[in-house]
């Protein structure tokens, strides 16, 4: 009896140790979703192509940055595309994409609150051939 | 040795824990709500997150606004709505891991959508649960029968002798672990009926009937020839088989409505002109053949198979049935224009039937003399059967075996071959 209710015990604080740790854990940094393996083609900068909804964490003392994004237009498919962009679940900006050429987007951050990472959070309304969104370049500091 | 049989299936749940994260580790499965899966798991973010059971919700956000090929979800001609080929009950038995998963993911803030890290493995170890919950109602049913080590011995051999363990594992995301779980659960509290038995067990028995069928339609014909079997057998379960049927039923009309929603009919094959080729059934393929053959890829299941003609008093009254269905499936499994269900490791139509040939496993073991050299030989000969399994399940999971289609050179060129 001593022993199960000890065991209780020791399963209650791992669980109350688990979910501290898993409110800002340090991985989350690198977790994506949606988003494909990075290609650097000639004369193109570095990019990953997203599907038609992706998310990625930046750190949340980023301030303001661009995201450099650019998308395919051909003969048979050529449609505007709008491209929306959340952080933490908020929208923080939009761009519509007429052309192929790379545009980007400023994103101001919140101020920080109690998490060291925000979620970034990309949204196409229309994709490309085999479920791509957009391509998704590096992010820089707003100049 | 006995503490370890005591905690025989917190044994089987790290070892299958531990295949599970290797996989996922590795990086050799990719993540765990893929192919076939995704059409199993989709309902969940439809209807919990989007509120929307259309799924053109789903389909907006992950997809463009159309499910890629590979989903067997389609648009119904008739009507332009989704149709999806893989029913509900998958999602359903999913659904508490899925809403842990959901808290978690606004705990740690990654995107509520669905599928990103805790929804893919809440759903991936949802598989591994059931069927170590599978596992528990095969032991119970065993240990009615058989002694403890026989029971024991033989849910052992069932996890690592079998593709059992893969669908634990690398694949437990197909409908196999749950289909597998359920067979189980039923055989087990069916043979547990007795005049004593009350109108819940009976609601019990029904709902595992209606959540074997939607998770496989197919899958009706056992808990059908169980039910019959009982029946026939049981004058009090006679008198309670209709409490079984109408839950049964209950359970199986959400899946109706959805279908008649999506396409004006209540029974739809939603495969489109994919369907079974009756005449030519490759019965062989299925059962014998390098490509998936069921006794080819685990042959402990021959002597499963041998060992249904010794059940004890007991079981036997089940073996008509099982005989039955085993017949059927097979015939349905050999006669699908794709017989060999796509890439597996073995044959996967088979695994949900596993837990009717666990009995027949169990009974071989039984039959075998007690300490005498024949014991150890079969002993040896079991333990390295299921280690050539486990080598041959690693083969395919790093790409050494192939996913189909393996010729007997093949197999011979590839045998024991490290990756």
């Amino acid at each position: 009896m001593v022993t199960r209710r000890a065991a209780a015990i020791v399963a209650a604080l791992a669980a109350v140790a688990a979910l501290a740790y898993l409110r800002d854990p340090p991985w989350l940094i690198s977790q994506t979703s949606g988003l494909h393996r990075w290609e650097q083609p000639a004369g193109m900068p570095r990019y990953s192509w997203s599907n038609p909804h992706a998310s990625f964490f930046v750190r949340a003392d980023a301030g303001t940055f661009d995201i450099p994004l650019s998308t395919t237009f051909d003969a048979h498919d050529d449609k505007p595309m709008m491209v929306t962009i959340s952080v933490d679940g908020d929208i923080a900006a939009r761009i519509v994409l007429t052309d192929d050429g790379w545009k980007r987007v400023r994103v101001a951050l919140p101020p920080p609150g109690s998490r060291k990472v925000r979620r970034i959070d990309l949204r196409t309304s229309v994709t490309r051939d085999g479920n791509r969104g957009v391509r998704v370049g590096e992010i820089e500091p707003a100049s | 040795m006995s503490r370890l049989r005591a905690r025989l299936l917190l044994v089987a749940a790290l070892a299958c824990l531990g295949g599970y994260v290797y996989a996922y580790a590795s990086g050799r499965a990719g993540i765990p709500i893929r192919s076939d899966a995704f059409s199993y798991y989709v309902y969940l973010p439809a209807w919990l997150i989007h509120h929307d059971p259309s799924l053109q919700a789903v389909a907006d956000d992950c997809c463009g606004g159309t499910f890629p090929d590979y989903t067997a979800i389609v648009r119904w001609r008739f009507t332009q709505r989704w149709v999806n080929a893989h029913p509900i009950g998958e999602a359903i038995m999913i659904a508490p891991f899925f809403a842990v998963a959901h808290a978690l993911t606004y705990w740690t803030n990654l995107s509520p959508d669905g599928f990103t890290l805790y929804y893919q493995h809440a759903a991936g170890l949802a598989g591994l649960a059931y069927i170590v919950i599978g596992l528990w109602f095969v032991r119970a049913l065993l240990r009615r029968h058989f002694s403890g080590g026989v029971a024991d011995a033989a849910v052992v051999a069932l996890l690592a002798g079998t593709s059992l363990y893969h669908y634990a594992t690398f694949d437990s995301v197909w409908s196999h672990a749950f289909s597998f779980a359920l067979c189980a659960a039923l055989l087990e509290r069916m043979d547990a009926w007795s005049d004593r038995s009350s109108a819940r067990d009976a609601s019990v028995i029904g709902l595992l009937a209606g959540l074997m069928f939607l998770v496989r339609h197919t899958n009706v014909m056992i808990p059908a020839a169980l039910g019959v079997t009982l029946a026939l057998r049981d004058p009090s379960y006679r008198r309670a088989a209709p409490v079984s049927f109408v839950v049964a039923l209950a359970c199986a009309l959400p899946q109706l409505w959805i279908y008649q929603a999506a396409s004006g009919r209540w029974i739809i094959s939603s495969y489109g002109d994919l369907g079974f080729t009756w005449a030519t059934p490759h019965v062989a393929g299925v059962l014998l053949s390098p490509r998936k053959g069921l006794f080819f890829w685990a042959p402990l299941m021959l002597a499963a198979m041998a060992g249904l003609a010794w059940l004890p008093t007991g079981l036997r009254r089940w073996l008509p049935a099982i005989l039955t269905v085993f017949a059927i499936d097979t015939y349905l499994i050999a006669s699908w224009w794709d017989w060999q269900f796509g890439g597996s490791y073995g044959h996967r139509g088979f695994v949900d039937l596993y837990p009717l040939l666990a009995p027949g496993l169990a009974a071989a073991f039984a039959r075998i003399p007690a300490r005498t050299p024949v014991r150890a030989a079969a002993a040896t000969v079991v333990v390295l059967l299921c280690a050539l399994s486990i080598f041959q399940m690693l083969q395919y999971w790093h790409g050494v075996m192939p996913m189909s289609d393996v010729t007997w050179d093949q197999y011979r060129s590839l045998f024991l071959k490290r990756w």
